[in-house]
Formats: C-alpha cells, sequence, structure tokens
C-alpha cells in the first residue's frame, strides 16, 4: 500500500484506535517509511504539548466547598433519605487482590520516567518503533486492545474504582504480608530505586473480554505513579488465549510481552503475563519493556514465595 | 452528610479539576465556568441514580453533562455544524500533511506554548472541546462520541481538522519568527 493509502489508518494509530491486522500493517509501513513515522510522531508530538501545555489546571479550593454546599442544599430539598442511598453498581472488592497490591508494590522503588527530550536531529522511523513484544499475532494484539481499554476504562474512575469493603482480618494479612514480602522484593537483585515509588488507588473485580469475546473475571489493582499515570495488576484464572502466547525468557521465567497496536516509544504501553499453575497475571503500565520487566520481576518473585495470596486470588475469583 | 451526597462525591469529586479544565477551556471565563462547573455537579447529582458506573466511566459522564449544559447555556446555534463537517475522512486525513508541511516535527515546543494555547483557544468551540478531551483528557474515539453526542465519524473529522488548523497556525507563527527547524521540508 502507499503512503497516500495508509493516510487514514495513521491517524488512527496515532490516536489508538487502531488494532489487529491494520496496526501490524501499518507498523510495517512506518518501519520503512521515515515521512510517514514523522507523521505519527507530530501528531503523537502534539498531543504531548497540548498536555503539558494546557493540562495542568486545578479547580479552586473554594469551587470545591461550593459545589459541597450546593448539593447539601439539593439533599435538604429532597427531604430525608428512605432507604440508603443507591451507590453505582460496583463489583465486591476480592480483598486477596488488595493484599497482591501492598504485595506486590508498596515496597517497589522501581523506574525512572524518562522525559521527554527534544533532539536536534531526529531519527522518526526508529521513535515510533513498536514495543518489544513476544507475540503480535491478530489474537496477542487483539487481547492487548483488550486489557488496554480494560485499563483506561477502570484508570478514568480513579478512587471511584475501588471497593472499600475490605474485612480488617484482610487487612491485618496485608500488613503481614507485606512486610515479609518487603524483606524478598528488597534483596532481589532486579529492584532499582528510582525517583516515585507508585501509590496503591483502588481494587476490583473486573471484566476482560479476550479475543473471542469470551469473558473473564479478574481481580483489577490500580496504582497511580508520580505523574499520575495508572498502571494495572490483575489476576485471574488462566484461559487459552492467554497461556498459548508466544514468551520470553527474562531471569529464568517465561513471560508473554504485549503491546496494543498503537503503542510505541513514544507513547508507550507494555503488557506484560505470565501464569502459575494455577492463576494468570498481568501487568499493565505506561513505559517500554525493558522498564515494565524493572516492575514485573519483583511481583512475580513476591507472589512465588508467598502461595497463599495466589489461594486466595482463585478462592475470591470462584 | 446524607448517604447520597457522600455517594455521588466519591463518585464524581475526583474528576473535579478535569470538568473545570474543560468548563475554563469551553467558556475562557474563570467566573463563567466556575458557574458552569456547578450546575454540572447539580445536574449530575439529580441524574445520580440513573448512572451506571460501570458501564459509562464517571468521568465522560460528567463531560457529556457539561458539554450539554454548556450548549444549552449558548444556545442551538453554537451547535450547528460548521462547513465541511461531513467531508470524507480520506480527504482530510491527506490534508494532515500540514501538520508536517506546516511546521517541521522537530520543531522546538518549549518556544511555542504561548502561541499553542492561542491557536486552541481560537478554534470554534466544537473543534476546540473534541482536541481537548483527546490531548488533555486522554479520552477514545467512542467516548468523544458520547460526551459531544455526535457520531464518531463526527469525532474524527473534528479532530484531524482541529490539529491542521493548530498546525498551520504553529507553522506560519514559527516561520514568521525563524524559529530552528521550522522550514517548510
Amino acid at each position: 500500500m502507499s503512503c497516500t493509502q495508509h493516510e487514514r489508518d495513521l491517524q488512527l494509530h496515532a490516536d489508538g484506535e487502531l488494532a489487529g491486522s491494520g496496526s501490524l500493517e501499518l507498523l510495517t509501513h512506518l518501519q520503512a517509511c521515515p515521512e510517514c513515522a514523522r507523521k505519527v510522531f507530530a501528531i503523537q508530538q502534539l498531543r504531548a504539548s497540548i498536555g503539558r501545555t494546557m493540562g495542568e489546571m486545578k479547580a479552586p479550593a473554594a469551587l470545591h466547598a461550593s459545589i459541597a454546599s450546593l448539593l447539601a442544599a439539593e439533599s435538604e430539598k429532597r427531604g430525608p433519605e428512605a432507604r440508603p442511598a443507591a451507590a453505582p453498581r460496583v463489583y465486591k472488592l476480592h480483598w486477596p487482590a488488595a493484599i497482591a497490591a501492598a504485595v506486590g508494590l508498596a515496597l517497589v522503588g522501581v523506574w525512572q520516567l524518562a522525559p521527554w527530550k527534544q533532539r536536534e536531529v531526529v531519527d522518526y522511523a526508529a521513535l515510533i518503533q513498536p514495543v518489544n513484544v513476544t507475540d503480535n499475532g491478530p489474537v496477542a494484539t487483539s487481547l492487548a486492545t483488550n486489557i488496554r481499554a480494560l485499563h483506561v476504562r477502570c484508570a478514568m474512575m480513579g478512587p471511584g474504582h475501588h471497593d472499600p469493603s475490605l474485612p480488617r482480618k484482610a487487612q491485618d494479612a496485608a500488613d503481614q504480608l507485606s512486610t515479609r514480602l518487603g524483606l524478598a522484593v528488597m534483596s532481589g537483585s532486579s529492584l532499582r530505586l528510582a525517583s516515585g515509588v507508585p501509590t496503591f488507588e483502588g481494587a476490583n473485580v473486573c471484566s476482560l473480554v479476550d479475543a473471542e469475546n469470551v469473558a473473564h473475571q479478574v481481580a483489577h489493582l490500580l496504582y497511580r505513579d508520580a505523574s499520575q499515570q495508572a498502571i494495572s495488576i490483575m489476576s485471574m484464572a488462566p484461559f487459552a488465549e492467554l497461556t498459548g502466547l508466544k514468551t520470553r525468557a527474562y531471569n529464568h521465567q517465561n513471560y508473554s510481552v504485549l503491546a496494543p497496536g498503537s503503542s510505541t516509544s513514544c507513547h508507550p504501553f507494555t503488557i506484560v503475563a505470565w501464569s502459575s499453575r494455577q492463576a494468570s497475571y498481568v501487568i499493565s503500565v505506561p513505559f517500554d519493556d525493558e522498564e515494565a520487566m524493572q516492575y514485573v520481576e519483583p511481583i512475580r518473585v513476591a507472589l512465588e514465595r508467598e502461595p497463599s495470596i495466589e489461594k486466595l486470588f482463585l478462592a475470591a475469583l470462584q | 452528610m446524607p448517604t447520597r451526597q457522600a455517594g455521588f462525591e466519591k463518585v464524581a469529586m475526583p474528576h473535579l479539576d478535569s470538568v473545570y479544565r474543560m468548563a475554563r477551556r469551553l467558556t475562557g471565563n474563570e467566573t463563567e465556568a466556575d458557574d458552569l462547573v456547578q450546575e454540572t455537579f447539580l445536574r449530575a447529582y439529580r441524574a445520580f441514580e440513573t448512572f451506571q458506573l460501570r458501564q459509562y466511566g464517571a468521568k465522560p459522564w460528567l463531560l457529556k453533562i457539561l458539554h450539554n449544559t454548556f450548549y444549552t447555556r449558548i444556545g442551538r446555534q453554537a451547535r450547528q455544524p460548521v462547513a465541511m463537517e461531513d467531508v470524507d475522512l480520506n480527504e482530510v486525513a491527506e490534508t494532515e500533511q500540514n501538520i508536517t508541511s506546516g511546521f517541521a516535527a522537530n520543531l522546538n515546543w518549549e518556544g511555542v506554548d504561548q502561541e499553542l494555547k492561542g491557536a486552541v483557544n481560537a478554534l470554534a468551540p466544537e473543534y476546540r472541546e473534541v482536541l481537548l478531551l483527546w490531548a488533555i483528557e486522554g479520552l477514545a474515539y467512542k467516548e468523544i462520541a458520547e460526551v459531544c453526542d455526535v457520531a464518531i465519524g463526527t469525532v474524527m473529522s473534528r479532530l484531524f481538522r482541529a490539529r491542521q488548523q493548530v498546525s498551520e497556525k504553529l507553522g506560519r507563527y514559527a516561520r514568521e519568527k525563524r524559529i530552528p527547524g521550522s522550514a517548510p521540508t
């Protein structure tokens, strides 16, 4: 296909809206065509610049108070509540997910965010290289797109994603586990000190749709890094599409590394998956694969050293 | 605090900054934006029982209410599509080459931030809204379509046009100021 024929897909790709075989075809073209690669880079650069220049505005504190007063007045107008408020429907929290959240990342300081840097001579084709994945087949790309969609949808809920009904006993267990795993993580050779440690935002049970449109329940933990980028940890019962993906070895463990079609070195989004005998784990991060593995390794080690967590996950997802 | 209000605030208030940002960009005025945001949250609170969090994230829901409230205030005339709205997307995409011919992709962005703000603020409201929902709030086409109550194709054409207009303005500015790297390629 010529550059003109790729023009529309190029826009969709730059916006993260192109998936499946179209994305693969376009990426192949971009690697061979510096001009098209430069266009993708320009669109992504424009987005980043608008975000940087115009995205910093925060609501004044007084506005928050005004809204609270308005809502209180409205509540009073409506009269006393006859029954408990109809909260939005959320799935019940499976607390093992919260344990794994504390276990996996509470003591991990892992990565450095590399700020975008201006270069005098820009190799555009190199800049928009796809993430170094282990499997870029249509099933893998489709699954990666769905994982990213779930990540984005839940991240957009912010703290509203969280189900706060965490039993006290579970919290005690999480505390003990964190201490034990903290020691394990700190002694791990893959740990790298970084400028920012992500904070736990919330956990819930969500639904992940695979490439065949089959829904799978996942315990979904969300974290935020210092720049408020969302990081996901998902655990689920293994299913064929996920366990059948191609893998590569890292520190004697096999991982599948995926990326949705829109992911490039300019705007990376890496998904790393692995399975034990009884559960599968998926980590989604807005970084490239090298940084993603720095994140993943301590989590996997912690989960491996505490088999009880996996049992809790499985019990929770039944 | 009543349970319903507490539940609503927990879902909605984390998105206050996003709603406020969009309100400021739509109105261009701090006082009007404050007013618009308050009305948005009040309308959202009244409609809270009908909101399904799982089906439709809180942020797009609030932004949709903001959108509807804003355009109700300024009147239906502002919602009419501008000319060339339904242009063939391939045609629009071809003109996107202005993004790279208007200013080279290695332009020094630090020096044109103010100009960028001006270029975005100069867009027609419907183009500005789509561009900001895409660039700042990170919404997908489908979510933007829900917020703005238009078809996905309309989102795409508005977005492509908005980018084109901003890029052209910046390209002209960069060439006028002889900013390094801005010569047409």
